[in-house]
């Protein structure tokens, strides 16, 4: 049954499929502390906010429950399928052109800056 | 002040900074919610030690005919390691707390607004939904009490101030209703804005620190919580009480020997020269009166009996008459529209016939009254408006195939008509 695209993930949505890449199957709690590693400690989901994201991404298909019966405290575990990791490919490339562009913008801006500057100070100009 | 284990909320559960606030000041008294702490919309806490939580409001999964609602436990679960605890459902929402002395370990419930302003959506889907039912609803009622006859079904049976009421209810329900949107829209519209990543303006700032004090609306809040119970009290004794009247045999008495009561005309005044005597049937010759605060004098006259001229022939029939006062001119009018609503729509044989315009001009210029309307219905009919009060009268019987002849003689009787 083909599923609907997400279109543009958010923050919280991008951390949860970066948490899950290259796992095998994860519980909830376990996504959450991965994503405060992945992070360092400066990007926090809410559980609310998980859970929330977790639904959606299950019915996207992006990730799938796994049937584990040894899941500690019956948790639910869940993995990235290809979708999901295709997706994650997706943002990833599309923020790494954003950072690009804003690269190449702040670059330039601090050469207008430097010219500027040196055109203004007798001091700086060159002979 | 004594805080009281049992309270009335002081605000609505989709104020949710208000009753976030609300709870957080209640366990930093020592009273915290009970597990499922709302009933019957109060609210209901246990004693203990003072602490200061910080309250949450989630979206609750509805309840529906299969399924009891509440929150999956798996959100259970994962909530509840993270540090948040499940407190109870209240409206459409569970509650969650977690111990403020942690807020640095313990992240925020929710910490993307733009999935939580998304969340919010089915719930403001449905509280649109009810308000829409509930516009219809008193789009109904207004047309049935004003267009149609029910006004009048309720004044001349039972269930009139029952009616009444509910007029009310429905207007504090669409107040609730609209009240609901709004609030629901000003959260999401928040959330929005810094999803877009938009500061918070000073006024938002002011509005938020508004209705974080859930003190200001306690009072209001509380008496329109009692106010309600007392409406829907009223409203369900307000039927009882309308049959209890209805059934009083106390209110009925026997016609003969009581015509002098009566301010209006009977048989025996349709032609003075003849006799009167009343049938033995059961079921008539009886004066039914009711009185309440909208309508001070209502009285039903059922008369059957034979009319004997001196010539010998004799015309055997009967007068329904119904006389009402009620406390407004417009009252009035408005019953006297739907007693010819309800006659010129009522299927029976024969058909609505208006009787010649002659006779309603000479029965207006005799009983002076403004409003007269004479027609055949199911009987012969003479409807009279004098300000507050109307006059309701057919004929049945003999000469049933010249309502006119029959009209002629009422118009007579008329001429002693005491208005």
């Amino acid at each position: 049954m083909p599923k609907k695209s997400l279109g543009t993930l958010t923050e919280s949505m991008f951390y949860v499929l970066l948490s899950l890449r290259g796992m095998s199957a994860l519980c909830g709690t376990e996504i959450a502390a991965r994503i405060a590693e992945i992070g360092g400690g400066s990007v926090e989901i809410g559980p609310a906010t998980l859970y929330t994201v977790l639904g959606k991404f299950r019915d996207a298909g992006y990730i799938e429950e796994v049937d584990d019966t040894s899941a500690v405290g019956r948790m639910r575990l869940y993995r990235l399928t290809d979708a999901g990791a295709a997706a994650c490919e997706r943002e990833y490339d599309r923020l790494r052109r954003c950072i690009s562009d804003a690269d190449a913008v702040f670059s330039s801006d601090m050469r207008y800056a430097r010219e500027a500057a040196q055109n203004s100070d007798p001091a700086l100009q060159t002979v | 002040m004594k805080l009281h284990r049992i309270q009335i909320p002081p605000c609505r559960p989709y104020e949710i900074n208000a009753a976030q606030s609300w709870l957080s000041d209640m366990s930093a008294a020592g009273l915290h919610p009970e597990p499922d702490f709302i009933f019957a919309g109060l609210a209901f806490f246990e004693r203990g030690e003072a602490r200061r939580y910080r309250y949450r409001f989630d979206i609750a999964k509805p309840a529906t005919m299969f399924d009891d609602g509440g929150v999956e436990e798996e959100k259970q679960r994962i909530c509840a390691a993270a540090g948040w605890e499940l407190v109870g459902i209240w409206g459409d929402f569970a509650v969650y707390r977690s111990p403020d002395d942690a807020a640095e370990d313990i992240p925020e419930l929710h910490t993307d607004p733009a999935l939580h302003a998304a969340a919010y959506k089915k719930v403001r889907r449905r509280a649109l939904g009810s308000l829409i039912w509930i516009v219809i609803l008193a789009m109904i009622w207004i047309k049935m009490m004003f267009d149609g006859d029910a006004l009048l079904d309720a004044v001349l049976g039972v269930g009139l101030y029952s009616r009444l009421l509910s007029a009310v209810i429905i207007l504090w329900a669409l107040y609730l209703g609209v009240e609901h949107v709004v609030s629901l829209h000003t959260f999401c519209r928040r959330l929005q804005r810094a999803a877009r990543g938009e500061p918070v303006s000073p006024s938002e700032q002011e509005e938020v620190r508004t209705e974080r004090n859930w003190h200001s609306r306690a009072w209001p809040r509380r008496m329109a919580f009692i106010a309600s119970f007392l409406l829907i009290g009223a409203w369900l004794l307000s039927g009882f009480a309308s049959f209890l009247q209805a059934a009083d045999e106390k209110n009925t008495v026997d016609l003969p020997g009581s015509e002098d009561r009566l301010p209006f005309a009977l048989m025996q005044d349709l032609y003075p020269d003849s006799t009167f005597s009343y049938s033995s049937m059961d079921w008539t010759n009886e004066i039914r009166q009711r009185k309440d605060l909208c309508i001070p004098v209502h009285l039903q006259v059922l008369q059957n009996g034979t009319i004997t001229h001196p010539d010998g022939t004799s015309v055997s029939g009967g007068l329904t008459v119904r006389y009402i006062e009620t406390v407004s001119e417009k009252f009035t009018a408005l019953l006297v529209r739907q007693y010819r609503y309800s006659d010129e729509h009522d299927k029976h044989f024969g058909g609505y016939r208006t009787l010649s315009q002659e006779l309603r001009d000479s029965i207006a210029a005799v009983s002076d009254a403004p409003e007269v309307y004479t027609y055949t219905a199911r009987f012969p009919t003479v409807l009279i408006q004098w300000g507050k009060r109307l006059l309701y009268i057919n004929y049945y019987g003999d000469a049933y195939s010249s309502p006119d002849a029959v009209v002629r003689a009422m118009l007579a009787a008329l001429a002693v008509t005491k208005p």
